[in-house]
């Protein structure tokens, strides 16, 4: 690949860094021991995890009954959880798919650590729908298989089966998307392993990665491919999440525009969560240099246009309620904007649509507190999107004398803690065992918008170097 | 072996070669050591040597064998062991019926029993019962619950201790040896003439020995007004279907009053709506709380208790007047004269032809009563007197006297059946404390309670399903009770051990057959002889008799005014109702955990009774739904939670009787135990509080009325209510849209247009035209909205017949009860005029089924004949389909809901199977009713006939007023419904092709309902 030299562009990585200076930023993190910080920092999530656990157990063991839900509203966190979780999930795989696919080189030094949180977020979100069954032991009967049961089919015109094809694909094609990505780098690790047993490990997970030009070949053809399967992804995931409600009855969820709104939203909050985990990472991991500002400066801008089109969705769904004429439609609106869960609807309206408004300056863009901050806010908004869309719709609908009011438990609480617990133990492992910048993408982009006529600085401290970089 | 002339094969080369050592091995069986069986019996050896497993494997065998043989004796017959002949009548897995009496309250409806493998399961009405023709309330289901309730006494029990009824026979025939006269016998009020007889003759062995009958929520005032103006003590037989004009002051008669399910019969069958052949009979009521039949009334006028008297006064004068007769100059105080007018019109107009009836157990008041229907020559019209009924016969002065003897020491022994005073009288302190000082005390009670757990003696009284028993329940209906399963316990009938302790035979079927032969036989025409008639009485399960002859003379008013009753102005003192709630009556069934769980018809409260308040009662207490009051009267006093109830009085406070009964500390831990959830009851507590502290004594008797105080208290308890939103249309500032789920009419528009009041019909456009065909059977259900009046006697037999859990108080208030059939209660109007609408709704079984769609593994699906069908053991759990139902009607398996009390698995239907925690259930329209009856029509080899499948709902409702069928049949009565003008469907506008479908309710009025206002 030819690279663009332009006194216009400002290099992607900064620093002004030699390639051998790569392998070693990215790979001394995990060549040295942990640090006290990440060791209270998994702790903490570890915590959390075991909490989340605890009472997962505690509600398989006892029943559904030990969450909140009643006859009326039959789902509240646990969907939310689920569509909150893999809508995390659509960032990285937009990071890693559709921006590689348009050349988008800046996200090279973010998309290894994108991905992986795409692939944490995934498990994360796939817990949700098993454990939300009232019998999670069968959770297999949804799978189409030939079985004893009859055979007994499945139901194709279910939503949740959808659901279940989506996100088991999603998770298939995240998690081979990303560990191609990771070979060179394993095989880098490899060669720098100076143990026995890490090299063995190294030598397995790398396949056989040599650095020849036909390797890289192979590899860039499989990467190129796998984006190109990715990219549809991006989109259909959400949608068809979407459907689970889009297809329903249900005032408040019967409603065509779910799908674009989902994704948009879901988009949103991904890139969200990627600049809350890189504003911390860049700073713990000392990666300034490669997650620049104008890496957060460009997601923020993403995140201002998604947030415009979430923005919308809220607009045209009040809109068609009050344009339908079906009074159902009018009061389910009504009501999530004045019924006794306005508060929730608040909060999402200011999280995901007043407050990222603030994006359009540019000194605030670029201002590191405030972009994290945001990004917080935006997930908590994005949360209670999904609550207010599946709790007030659920709550009050046809027949007034079964309306509900809903009231998580603690088990509830602790079961969204011990979800996050698990991301954030899975991240930092994945920080400490993994390069968390992808080394031999951003060494493609290293001249990128740099002076060609500039000597490259002199590389110090470079051991067995691996030089596969295409000239 | 040498004989034989085969082969020769062998085991080992030993054997081959027949070497002398294996030949010696040959003699025992295992090659042991024979000082080893030796040591087995020496205890010294045996302690020294180690016995090696193969000896000890002998020494265990030895004693198993042994133990076998010892057993080889005859043990002592159990009953319950499975029959191993089949008895010809019985075919396991095959429902048998019983014709019997439910005992559940003195009503004595006719009722079916269904047994199953010996025991029965479910109660239904029996259709040719000439009072409760086939209608069943809430209670009567529910008994079949209480006969396996594990607390009833299996056994007698002398001063705290189980004993024999040997050695009690014994003990009290010496005790009542020494005894001679004051000999009293207090019970409620008993329907059964052979127990009767039996408790006479019993008292004929001592001077001054009396019996006397008591009933808590009294009747005796209207008996004393009818001795007073005829000169005979009886209880008028009312007949609702005859009357075009209904008034009643504050007498709950759909749901408790006297005989509910014959009263709701016959007013339902007055209250006919059908194009060409509409007959609806006005109803009037006057009450100061709301009541189920104030629910249904076309006219409700609110009022306290001095002011409904004061009006009984005023409307007797006007009527007086115009039938030129003079009514005494009572004290009516001020009243209003536009209501007096009103409806004094109403009745004059319908002159033989109403019926005026009164709750209130005022002597003056109902000697009013009995004035008005006589002016209005109602008498042998629409209530009759010359066959009276014999439902209630309690007397309260009579009780009151008793007390009065034994505080006097003048009583020896007393004896107490089917009666609970400690809990029902006002004084029960001192009523228990002189209970106490008696030199014999017996109670005829099934459980521990208030009274008997103070008696010396209590000795087991049966459960009506399991004892022989008769009800004369009105002068010349004879009903026979049963049992339909052997005795579960030693329980003994009080007929039977009174007759035992006279020497009339210790055989209780003998003793009432020859009572019948004496007594009933006689009174009867038709069967030839006496075995016939016994046979034809137990197989139908009642009887017609002569009525006994009754001598009445002219009616006369008392030539005694009535008490003064004062109007309480006072600005914090309220009328307080104490009122019998549908399901808990009196109290006497507080351990039946189905009825403690069925949500009250009005204010839709379980496990609990409070105080009902109007809303500007509440304002002005400082008080919300919850929060707790004191209410006080005297020294009297007790704290329940505040309910605002619409069409409540401003002055009236209510308190349901029946609840604070000792032994409901026992449902506690009624519902799942887990992390959150709190017990239905904190520890040592009842379920809710004693009402029965505030009944007034008047001279009259036991008035269930009293004047309170009401204060805050600052606390709050959590009502668990089964339904929140008490209206169709949405909160005003959610935008106030009415939802068009309930309909109703006025007669005057119905009469011009008999859609009235449901034009808003829908035109679906399909996608594909007919695509299930339905060809065989299409069932469809419809529901008279105008007949149903919310009494829930379907809620419970719903619950019997499909296994449906009790879930606890804590569950309910987290909105997850799991009855498959429940009521909604909507209010309309404004809080002068409140209307209310019972609806209701089970699984609408949609031909487009909402929930069908989205079930990930096909567990729920839709039969070929449009039943919408859940299959339990495919269901995951996900609730997708319970949120997508658009009525809500899906229950699910928050946790396992299993019976606390294991005995009354018992009462489960072995049709349906219990659902497993995380599986999701609802109404199946009774569909294994449906696969038994086309089971049967194939068998028979006749077709089904419309009629012939009663669902569980349908069977037991008191009004008719569901009606199940096959639409594909167009002369079903079904298929007439559905075309009827008054037909809707809930949601229609939504397509989902509900098969269960509603009529309009058409009140009679005169006035139009505004379209705007009906519509949304």
């Amino acid at each position: 690949m030819s690279m663009h030299y332009s006194k216009l562009r400002k290099p992607v990585i900064e620093g002004d860094k030699a390639l051998g200076q790569i392998t070693d930023d990215v790979a001394r993190t995990l060549e040295r021991p942990p640090t006290m910080l990440w060791w209270f920092a998994f702790t903490l999530s570890f915590s959390l995890l075991v909490i989340g656990v605890a009472a997962v157990s505690y509600q398989i063991k006892v029943g559904i009954g030990t969450w909140g839900l009643n006859k009326t509203v039959g789902w509240a966190f646990d969907i939310t959880n689920f569509v909150f979780w893999v809508g995390i999930g659509h960032a990285g795989t937009l990071i890693s798919a559709i921006l590689f696919l348009f050349r988008q080189r800046w996200r090279t030094s973010i998309n290894r650590s994108a991905e992986a949180m795409t692939v944490i977020a995934v498990i994360c979100a796939g817990i949700f729908p098993l454990i939300h069954m009232g019998r999670p032991w069968l959770f297999f009967w949804i799978a189409p298989y030939p079985n004893f049961r009859g055979p007994l089919w499945v139901n194709f015109r279910s939503p949740l089966l959808w659901d279940f094809f989506a996100i088991s694909t999603y998770f298939t094609i995240s998690l081979v998307f990303w560990y191609i990505g990771l070979i060179p780098d394993l095989a880098t690790l490899r060669d720098r392993a100076k143990s026995k047993i890490k090299k063995v490990i190294y030598r397995i997970t790398s396949f056989g990665w040599n650095g020849s030009a036909r390797t890289w070949h192979r590899y860039e053809t499989v990467y190129v491919l796998l984006a190109a399967f990715a990219t549809p992804l991006v989109l259909s995931v959400h949608s068809i999440v979407s459907m689970d409600f889009a297809t329903s009855v249900i005032p408040g969820w019967h409603t065509t525009i779910f799908p674009p709104y989902f994704v948009a939203g879901a988009i949103f909050s991904g890139f969200a969560m990627v600049l809350t985990l890189m504003i911390i990472a860049r700073k713990v991991l000392n990666y300034q240099e490669y997650i620049t500002l104008d890496h957060i400066e460009k997601m923020c801008k993403v995140i201002l246009t998604t947030g415009g089109i979430v923005g919308l969705a809220y607009a045209t769904e009040m809109f068609m309620a009050w344009y339908s004429v079906n009074h159902y439609e009018r009061f389910a609106f009504i009501n999530r904007a004045l019924g006794p869960f306005a508060w929730s609807y608040w909060i999402m309206v200011s999280c995901n649509v007043i407050i990222p408004q603030l994006l359009w300056f540019k000194k605030l863009r670029r201002s590191i507190a405030f972009v994290f901050v945001m990004s917080i806010v935006i997930n908590i908004g994005m949360w209670f999107e999904r609550f207010v869309i599946i709790v007030t719709s659920l709550h009050r609908d046809f027949l007034p004398s079964s309306w509900a009011m809903y009231k998580p438990t603690l088990i509830e609480i602790a079961t969204l803690m011990g979800s996050f617990g698990l991301f954030f133990t899975a991240f930092l492992l994945f920080a400490r065992f993994i390069p968390f910048i992808a080394i031999g993408e951003v060494k493609g982009v290293l001249s990128y918008g740099r002076n060609k006529n500039r000597k490259p600085a002199i590389i110090q401290n470079s051991e067995t170097e691996l030089e596969a970089v295409e000239a | 072996m040498s004989e034989n002339k085969n082969k020769i094969y062998w085991k080992g080369i030993e054997e081959r070669e027949s070497t002398p050592e294996f030949i010696k091995t040959l003699d025992s069986e295992f090659p042991a050591k024979p000082e080893e069986v030796g040591a087995l019996f020496d205890t010294t050896k045996l302690q020294n040597s180690e016995v090696s497993r193969r000896s000890f494997l002998k020494a265990a065998g030895f004693s198993l064998a042994g133990t076998m043989f010892a057993s080889c004796v005859r043990a002592p017959i159990e009953k319950s062991i499975p029959v191993l002949v089949k008895p010809e009548e019985i075919t396991p897995g095959r429902a048998y019926w019983y014709a019997t009496t439910c005992a559940g309250c003195n009503a004595g409806c006719g009722i079916l029993t269904k047994n199953r493998d010996g025991r029965p399961i479910k109660i239904e009405g029996n259709p040719e019962h000439p009072l409760s023709g086939g209608g069943v309330c809430a209670v009567g289901q529910a008994m079949v619950l209480g006969l396996y309730d594990s607390q009833r006494l299996h056994k007698p029990v002398v001063n705290q201790e189980s004993t024999s009824w040997e050695k009690v026979d014994v003990a009290i025939n010496k005790k009542l040896a020494d005894i001679t006269d004051n000999v009293y016998f207090l019970t409620g009020t008993i329907t059964s003439p052979s127990t009767r007889a039996a408790i006479k003759k019993f008292l004929s062995r001592f001077r001054n020995a009396e019996h006397i009958e008591y009933d808590p929520a009294s009747y005796s005032a209207i008996l004393d007004a009818h001795e007073e103006n005829f000169n005979q003590r009886v209880l008028p037989h009312y007949h609702f279907d005859r009357a075009e004009v209904i008034v009643s002051f504050n007498a709950d008669f759909l749901s408790t009053w006297l005989s509910p399910v014959e009263f709701t019969r016959d007013y339902t069958a007055g209250r006919h709506v059908e194009e060409g052949s509409t007959r609806l009979s006005k109803h009037i009521q006057l009450e100061g709380q709301m009541s189920v039949t104030g629910a249904n009334a076309d006219r409700r006028i609110k009022i306290t208790t001095a002011e409904g008297r004061s009006l009984l006064f005023a409307i007797a004068k006007k009527l007086a007047n115009k039938s030129g007769s003079r009514f005494p100059d009572w004290q009516a105080g001020t009243v209003d004269t536009a209501i007096v007018d009103e409806i004094a019109t109403e009745l004059w107009r319908a002159r033989g032809k109403s019926l005026v009836i009164c709750g209130l157990n005022d002597t003056g008041a109902q000697s009013a009563v009995n004035f008005i229907n006589e002016k209005l020559g109602n008498y042998g019209k629409t209530l009759n007197i010359q066959r009276p009924s014999r439902q209630w016969n309690g007397n309260d002065s009579r009780v009151q006297a008793l007390l009065a003897r034994m505080k006097a020491g003048e009583v020896n022994a007393l004896f107490i059946a089917d009666s609970n005073p400690v809990y029902t009288l006002p004084n029960a302190e001192e009523f228990s404390a002189a209970f106490r000082q008696l030199s014999l005390t017996v109670s005829f009670s099934d459980h521990q309670d208030e009274t008997s757990s103070l008696a010396q003696y209590i000795l087991p009284a049966p459960h009506f399903l399991e004892s022989w028993n008769d009800a004369e329940v009105a002068s010349g209906i004879i009903s026979v009770s049963q049992p339909t399963v052997q005795g579960l316990g030693q329980a003994r009938s009080v007929r039977h051990t009174l007759n035992k302790w006279s020497g009339a035979g210790d055989n209780d079927l003998d003793s009432m057959k020859s009572f019948w032969r004496q007594n009933i036989y006689p009174r009867q025409s038709g069967a030839g002889s006496f075995q016939e008639f016994w046979d034809n009485s137990v197989h139908n399960g009642y009887a017609a008799l002569r009525p006994e002859p009754i001598s009445l003379s002219a009616f006369k008013m008392g030539q005694k005014a009535p008490q003064p009753m004062q109007a309480n102005t006072a600005h914090d003192s309220y009328d307080l109702v104490l009122y019998q709630k549908a399901g808990m009556l009196d109290g006497r069934h507080a351990h039946n955990a189905w009825l403690q769980e069925l949500p009250d018809p009005v204010t839709k409260a379980v496990w609990d009774n409070y105080v009902c308040l109007s809303a500007a009662t509440a304002k002005k207490a400082g008080v919300k739904n919850g929060d707790v009051v004191n209410v006080t009267t005297g020294d009297v006093s007790f704290e329940l939670p505040a309910i605002i109830q619409p069409g409540q009085h401003d002055k009236v406070v209510a308190v349901a009787l029946g609840y604070g009964r000792m032994g409901t500390e026992r449902f506690a831990n009624a519902g799942p135990e887990w992390l959150e959830g709190k017990p239905t009851l904190k520890a040592g507590e009842r379920v809710g509080k004693n009402g029965f502290v505030f009944v007034s004594q008047t001279e009259d008797g036991f008035l269930l009325n009293n004047t309170v105080e009401l204060s805050a208290t600052g606390k709050h308890v959590d009502l668990a209510l089964t339904q929140t939103h008490h209206s169709v249309t949405v909160p005003e500032e959610l935008g106030g849209q009415r939802r068009n789920l309930v309909r109703e009419t006025t007669l005057a528009a119905y009469v011009k247009d008999p859609a009235s009041g449901n034009h808003e019909k829908h035109e679906s456009l399909q996608l594909w035209e007919q695509d299930h065909k339905y060809e065989g059977h299409h069932w469809a259900m419809a529901i008279d909205l105008g007949k149903c009046t919310g009494c829930s006697a379907c809620v419970i037999s719903c619950q019997a017949e499909n296994n449906v859990p009790v879930v606890g108080k804590d569950e309910v208030f987290r909105r997850r009860e799991m009855h498959w059939l429940r009521l909604d209660r909507y209010y309309s109007g404004d809080e002068d005029n409140v209307g209310v609408l019972h609806q209701p709704v089970m699984c609408q079984h949609c031909d487009h089924a909402p929930c069908e769609g989205v079930c990930p593994v096909l567990a729920t699906v839709h039969s070929d004949e449009g039943l919408n069908q859940q299959i339990y053991n495919r269901c995951v759990g996900t609730r997708y389909c319970a949120n997508n139902c658009p009525y809500k009607v899906r229950r699910f398996n928050w946790f396992d809901y299993r019976q606390k009390d294991s005995r009354e698995n018992l009462a489960l239907n072995p049709d349906i199977t219990t659902r497993t925690r995380g599986v999701m259930e609802k109404c199946s329209l009774c569909v294994q009713r449906i696969q038994e009856a086309k089971a049967e029509s194939i068998r028979q080899g006749i077709a089904l006939a419309d009629g012939d499948i009663k669902l569980a709902c349908e069977q037991s409702c008191p009004a008719d007023a569901i009606v199940f069928g096959d639409m594909n049949d167009p002369d079903s009565r079904i298929s007439k419904l559905i075309n009827d003008p008054r037909h809707y469907r809930m949601l229609e506008e939504m397509n989902f092709r509900p098969t269960v479908g509603y009529l309009t309710k058409v009140r009679n009025r005169q006035d139009e309902p505004s379209e705007e206002g009906r519509h949304g």
